[in-house]
């Protein structure tokens, strides 16, 4: 059976940056990267990012 | 026995007329025209309720003031009695903190520079209710600035940037997480925090204005601690924010739940707690 899943996850992601360099920029496009890369280890489950947008808090 | 259809020429005077072809034509003719009056008659009664409307709103935007004060500006006060109108805003003052200009590092920038803010003003003071029942355009929800109208500019515009001191009650504080007007710096003295001024006593945050310290001022304050605001919070004691109102359209959907409104006090420029019948600043009321 063919089943299909949109899981929303919150990632934290710390690291050194320029001050005025666009975090979101450079984090979302590394998030992508990560996900692609590690949906080769898992060859039976095809991964799409569908959406990558920032945590605002309240 | 047998029927017989008299021709119209042969029909017997006095007898009904029925309508021939022309008749019905006529009849239709008169309903469409009847339908058309009618729906230019209606477009005609709400165009007009609508100018009347446009009218009222710039009669109450341009009305006669009552009081005057300040002088980072002229403060006059709305003659509806509500918030104070100040057609020049004082310019605000930026700077650069630790390496993050004032419009941080994304987002929305126009609305960045306004958080990051430092200048001082000459606080007026308001009652809670002006802010927390100040209405907004619904087209600016969740949209940056460089997208509003002219006519939302003009709305928004019309507080947004007054200095205003208002008193209530805090009913919750927060160390807010990274974002982008502090170029999303990690350490807690980088972060806003969020505080919710209710006008009573209590938890209840549906009601409650958002007033919010960023990182820039509280340079200018290293005795606020956000223990004290949790402490004025548990005793119920009444305080007074002081700070430049402003418009965040990012959380519409939290009033009504964790808010009331999403006009705030951002940045806040000063903090005091009722102590007896004085007002202490925050810098000097650690819990005591």
């Amino acid at each position: 059976m063919k089943k299909a899943i949109r899981l929303r996850v919150m990632v934290w992601i710390e690291g050194e940056d320029e001050p005025a360099h666009d975090f979101f920029k450079s984090t979302s496009a590394a998030i992508r990267d990560v996900i692609a890369a590690g949906a080769k280890t898992h060859p039976e489950l095809r991964f799409t990012v569908k959406r990558v947008r920032e945590d605002e808090g309240v | 026995m047998t029927t017989r259809t008299l021709p119209v020429s042969a029909r017997r005077p006095g007898a009904p007329r029925r309508p021939g072809r022309r008749g019905l034509l006529v009849w239709q003719l008169a309903l469409i025209l009847l339908v058309i009056a009618a729906i230019l008659a209606a477009v005609f009664i709400l165009r007009s309720r609508h100018a009347r409307a446009g009218a009222n709103a710039a009669n109450a935007a341009n009305a006669a003031p009552t009081t005057t004060a300040s002088a980072a500006g002229t403060v006059t006060m709305a003659g509806d009695g509500g918030l104070p109108l100040m057609p020049v805003k004082p310019t605000p003052k930026e700077i650069t903190f630790d390496g993050c200009p004032p419009v941080g590092d994304g987002g929305d920038a126009e609305l960045n520079r306004l958080k990051n803010r430092v200048d001082e003003g000459n606080w007026v003071p308001v009652r809670f209710d002006d802010i927390a029942k100040l209405p907004w355009p619904r087209s600016v929800e969740r949209a940056p600035r460089r997208r509003w109208s002219a006519a939302d500019r003009r709305a928004v515009g019309r507080f947004e940037g007054i200095p205003v001191s208002v008193e209530g009650f805090v009913a919750g504080a927060k160390v807010e997480g990274p974002e982008t007007p502090n170029c999303h710096g990690a350490a807690s003295k980088y972060r806003d925090w969020h505080v919710w001024l209710a006008p009573a006593p209590g938890k209840d945050r549906r009601g409650s204005i958002v007033v919010e310290t960023t990182p820039r001022v509280r340079t200018q304050h290293p005795e606020w601690r956000i223990s004290a605001l949790r402490v004025a919070a548990k005793r119920g004691e009444r305080v007074r924010i002081s700070g430049w109102l402003m418009l965040d359209p990012e959380h519409p959907d939290q009033v009504g739940r964790t808010r009331g409104t999403i006009w705030e006090i951002h940045p806040i420029l000063r903090i005091d707690v009722r102590r007896g019948s004085a007002w202490v600043p925050l810098d000097g009321a650690r819990a005591r």
